[in-house]
């Protein structure tokens, strides 16, 4: 079997992935703006020479993600919003090196075990896949909402009307269907066309609120010099003790992870969040995700790294991207005058090895150069917080403005966000609920109304197929876990009061 | 259950539906928590805490918002990069404490920040990148190289 | 040991950035040079260029950076920039908000917006506000034809072409038919005008058994047509043709008809061919990209553009590119200024004329 490999091949791999990290870690640039502004420079490449910088940049984009999310929890990227549920504790703990080298293995777990499905299986899964049809993509959005149950442990209400709040704001903007717009102030009409994009939005609930809030409270430094000498001793990273016994959560948050990206028009972060939530409810101690555990951290990462080759899949065989970066690599094929469509692989086997050997590649070269300066990237936690956020809400700037190619709305987006962000903080609720709402909210409306139009206004569409059940069923698992996991915590809140 | 889809109102459909469930949650939220309350012998509403911490940094929070408006709103007028270092220096000093206040050491590292930080990420993705920054009466081009910077 | 590890590591990295600022510099200088000597004389030649070295935002109506608006503004830019010696950069930021940073720009040429139909389509649909219709903005010359807007459905379907759909629904009296199609686009105006012409062939019962689906990315609509919500869609040639390939799996495989325009693929049926009229004329919609500068233009940068925008027409490179892609440019003559007018306002004519026409989608959907 021919393929393309070779030092120089290596060479512009190994750029793509540093540059995919930097910006995967820089929040509010992501693995497709790397992507979107590479893709010119191909023009003068091979198309191999192509694969390998643009898979580099997709597979560091993702992957980069992971360090601002433990280190200063602000997602770098969206698919890495649960990454910060357990990684910022762990690193507040003093663990911020464990944490990080955790989720980087994890990380290229999850991208080895994506690579394997999409060498061996693609075709099968991608028959499969277009099996699915609006009806069973509704549910499956409506699966991930169910991690805002697991969330907000203790307060389950509370965290369930914020997400609806979130669905809400998802909705303002005009509707793709009828162009008709709902909800948007007259003068914001060309601005909102598409609504508030997700990064402002990310990154003002996320950053911007929690600097206002430090600020109110005086920006006293979360770490002193003393404590650096803590964090130089806490626990060490041990693949064999911290993997231990994670194994079945490694497998299924990988294959989730794939399987959400074979899935098109199933947005990326919604794997990551039901990763997330089913390593919860499989959790021998379901409490302690969100305090600080390995385990959610894993079920994020491998999942969101699993997703690299899910989303190849339906590309090369379907010709249909499976996320919003492996949509701008079609371009790339384009421009090479390569058709991926369903007789890409068996007419270009050549192109198809390739890219499983780039793949591989990539994965291998993100986790050697993320891996050993983790010492010095740990480092940042202990970045005084008055140097800190001021870069940071440059970088944020910049992110937000790119976000749709240069505008100044993004940028106020968040502003507003932040102070979204602060007001749901100060009245109690859940800011991360808030935000998967927000996130989900867009794709839920749009199946859903596909649902309404396929089956002429009638809800029994949701019902009537055999796929849908297996769904259901999952749905309903999932709330009744939660349901019960909430009550647990309230008792256990009171026991607690009461012994006081 | 139908529910009828019209065309040109069908945007409509899932916003009312989502207020409603906001509207019933709603409820059902201040009932619940209300109820708890009144079993653990408060009142039905709980009494509005305050707001902000006790005392809370007025200066500051006030401050990086006042701060954060301003950088936004001079951004697009002078241009990402000299307006950057300027606010980045702002927002360096206005969340000094007293005694690095009276430091000059704070100062001058402040800057030092400011000018690096917003040079190294203007050049590398503005310039080097080239992707679109906010450009103003202080961005710089270089025709003749085809250099700008924002 | 670990230590010069990092020092290594670190050192490959940043070796990799300095690379790369090499590799940034070598495209830009590649992409000047395919031309060879010709773009040194070319550069002399605009030597009084207005925009020369200046910096030049194209805003397209599109947010996607895949799909045919950002490949041909991209290329167009490219070579327009070789031209006149400007430094062009494609941002992607959707209709509205182009139509909204075009009308704001100043005359100066630094902004252009480079769209297709769907520039005035969308006022006359109502999407946007009337503030963007052409008469506030200044058209400025052609670049180029999608000609692909077509038809496909499944290959294992009756019937080849939507004159031979609507016959076998007259046929078939138990049978509808659900086109996917978008609204206030291209793909609306093809659906309508088959509509009111099988209306106007069949009578209304074929006609009431013709339903819209309306809304989706191309994606989006191929997996209607797989899962079987949609019988008929309405994509882009380049995007459907792979399937039509013998090999094909039969779930996947699909046959074109009707494309809107003229494709270089001799065996795919047009609209015209197919006989389908409005008001008695053969039909076309070609996806036709254009210029829009905003009211205030200055004229002398104008013709400018429009003079060096004549010259990469004809450019045999570009041509193949636009090739490559299956874009079709325009001739230089069609791309001159008046022409580019006349040809956009008699288009938006049709448009309005078909439009005032047509039931609305409450009734088609």
């Amino acid at each position: 079997m021919p393929f393309a490999i070779g030092p120089e091949y290596i060479a512009v791999a190994l750029l793509g992935v540093v540059i995919g990290i930097i910006f995967g870690a820089i929040p509010g640039m992501t693995a497709t703006m790397a992507v979107a502004v590479f893709l010119p420079l191909t023009y003068a490449y091979s198309m191999e020479m192509a694969l390998y910088l643009l898979l580099g940049l997709y597979v560091g984009g993702i992957s980069g993600g992971l360090v601002p999310a433990i280190l200063i929890s602000i997602p770098g990227t969206p698919s890495s919003v649960c990454t910060t549920f357990d990684g910022h504790p762990m690193a507040l703990k003093g663990e911020s090196e464990r944490a990080l080298k955790i989720g980087i293995t994890s990380s290229f777990i999850g991208g080895m075990i994506s690579l394997v499905v999409l060498a061996f299986f693609t075709p099968v899964l991608a028959a499969w896949a277009i099996k699915f049809s609006a009806v069973e993509k509704f549910l499956i959005i409506l699966f991930a909402l169910t991690v805002i149950a697991a969330l907000s442990r203790g307060q389950m209400l509370r965290g369930i009307w914020i997400g609806m709040l979130g669905v809400l704001m998802a909705m303002m903007n005009q509707f793709s269907v009828n162009n008709e717009y709902r909800m948007v102030p007259d003068f914001l009409k060309s601005e909102m066309q598409s609504g508030f994009q997700l990064f402002p939005v990310l990154i003002g609930l996320f950053a911007v609120s929690e600097m206002f809030q430090q600020c109110e409270t005086g920006m006293h430094a979360s770490y002193t010099k003393e404590d650096a000498m803590k964090v130089e001793n806490k626990q060490k990273f041990n693949f064999f003790r911290d993997f231990k016994g994670q194994w079945i959560n490694v497998v299924r948050s990988a294959l989730l992870g794939t399987f959400m990206g074979i899935l098109p028009g199933v947005g990326g972060s919604a794997a990551s969040l039901i990763a997330y939530s089913q390593a919860k409810s499989w959790s021998k101690h379901p409490e302690l995700l969100g305090t600080g555990v390995p385990e959610g951290l894993i079920a994020s990462e491998t999942s969101n790294n699993g997703l690299t080759g899910g989303a190849l899949v339906p590309l090369l065989s379907l010709g249909i991207p499976g996320d919003s970066t492996t949509a701008v690599l079609i371009g790339a094929f384009m421009l090479q005058g390569i058709q991926v469509g369903p007789l890409f692989i068996t007419n270009n086997p050549d192109v198809w090895n390739t890219v499983l050997v780039a793949l591989l590649v990539c994965n291998i070269l993100m986790f050697l150069v993320m891996f050993f300066p983790v010492k010095l990237l740990a480092k940042i936690i202990l970045i005084p917080q008055e140097r800190l956020y001021p870069v940071v809400l440059m970088m944020c700037t910049v992110g937000a403005y790119a976000t749709l190619n240069g505008r100044m709305f993004d940028v106020w987006c968040l502003l507003f966000f932040g102070i979204v962000g602060l007001l749901i903080k100060k009245f109690h609720f859940p800011v991360s609920c808030f935000l998967i709402g927000f996130i989900l909210g867009g794709d839920l409306e749009d199946y859903f109304i596909q649902v309404l139009t396929a089956y002429d206004g009638s809800l029994t569409g949701l019902f009537v197929r055999p796929m849908s059940w297996v769904i259901w069923a999952l749905i309903v698992i999932s709330v009744v876990y939660a349901f019960l996991d909430n009550r647990k915590a309230k008792r256990q809140e009171k026991e607690a009061a009461a012994k006081q | 259950m139908r529910i009828n889809v019209v065309y040109s109102t069908q945007h409509w459909i899932f916003p009312i539906i989502t207020i409603g469930v906001l509207i019933i949650l709603g409820i059902l939220l201040i009932a619940v928590e209300g109820a708890a309350r009144v079993k653990a012998g408060k009142g039905f509403f709980a009494k509005p805490g305050a707001f902000f911490e006790k005392n809370y940094d007025k200066v500051k929070f006030w401050g990086s918002i006042v701060l954060m408006f301003a950088y936004f709103f001079m951004l697009d007028k002078i241009g990402f990069t000299v307006c950057s270092i300027i606010f980045l220096f702002l927002f360096n000093t206005l969340f000094a404490n007293k005694e690095q206040m009276g430091t000059p050491k704070y100062h001058v590292v402040s800057v030092i920040i400011s000018v690096v930080a917003c040079l190294v990420i203007s050049i590398l993705f503005g310039t080097i990148f080239a992707i679109t920054l906010p450009s103003g009466f202080c961005t710089i081009e270089i025709p003749a190289l085809s250099l700008i910077i924002y | 040991m670990k230590f010069k590890k990092l020092i290594a590591l670190l050192l490959s990295a940043s070796m990799a950035v300095g690379l790369l600022a090499g590799c940034g510099n070598t495209s830009s200088g590649n992409s000047e040079t395919p031309s060879g000597e010709q773009s040194g004389e070319v550069n002399n030649a605009s030597g009084e260029s207005s925009l020369k070295g200046k910096r030049v935002r194209v805003v397209i109506g599109s947010t996607s950076t895949g799909g045919d608006s950002y490949m041909i503004a991209d290329m167009v830019t490219r070579y327009l920039g070789e031209e006149m010696g400007f430094n062009g950069k494609v941002d992607a930021v959707g209709n509205a908000q182009a139509l909204d940073a075009i009308s704001k720009a100043d005359g100066d040429g630094t902004t252009i917006m480079m769209f297709h139909d769907m520039a005035f389509l969308s006022v006359l649909f109502g999407a946007v506000g009337e503030e963007y219709a052409l008469e506030n903005l200044t058209v400025g010359p052609r670049i180029g034809v999608n000609p692909g807007g077509c038809f496909a459905a499944n290959a294992s379907v009756p019937y080849n072409s939507l004159a031979e759909a609507a016959q076998w629904l007259a046929d078939n009296p138990s049978e509808t038919l659900h086109v996917n199609i978008e609204s206030g686009s291209a793909s609306h105006l093809c659906f309508v005008v088959w509509y009111m012409w099988a209306k106007e062939t069949y009578g209304d019962d074929v006609a009431s058994r013709i339903k819209a689906i309306v809304g989706g990315t191309t994606d989006e609509k191929k997996q209607r047509l797989w899962d079987g919500n949609a019988d008929i869609i309405y994509a882009d040639y380049s995007s459907c043709v792979e399937f039509t390939k013998e090999g094909v799996d039969a779930q996947l495989a699909m046959k074109i008809f009707d494309t809107c325009g003229q494709v270089a693929d001799e065996s795919i049926i047009s609209m015209v061919e197919d006989g389908i009229t409005f008001n008695g004329e053969p039909f076309d919609f070609n996806k036709d990209f254009f210029m829009l500068f905003p009211k205030d233009m200055d004229e002398g940068i104008l013709n400018e553009i429009t003079a060096a925008m004549q010259k990469v027409c004809e450019n045999p490179d570009f041509q193949a590119e636009m090739a490559n892609l299956m874009y079709a440019a325009v001739t230089a003559e069609e791309a001159d200024l008046q022409a580019s007018r006349d040809y956009i306002n008699a288009k938006r004519e049709t448009s309005n004329a078909i439009v005032a026409v047509a039931p609305g989608l409450d009734e088609l959907t």
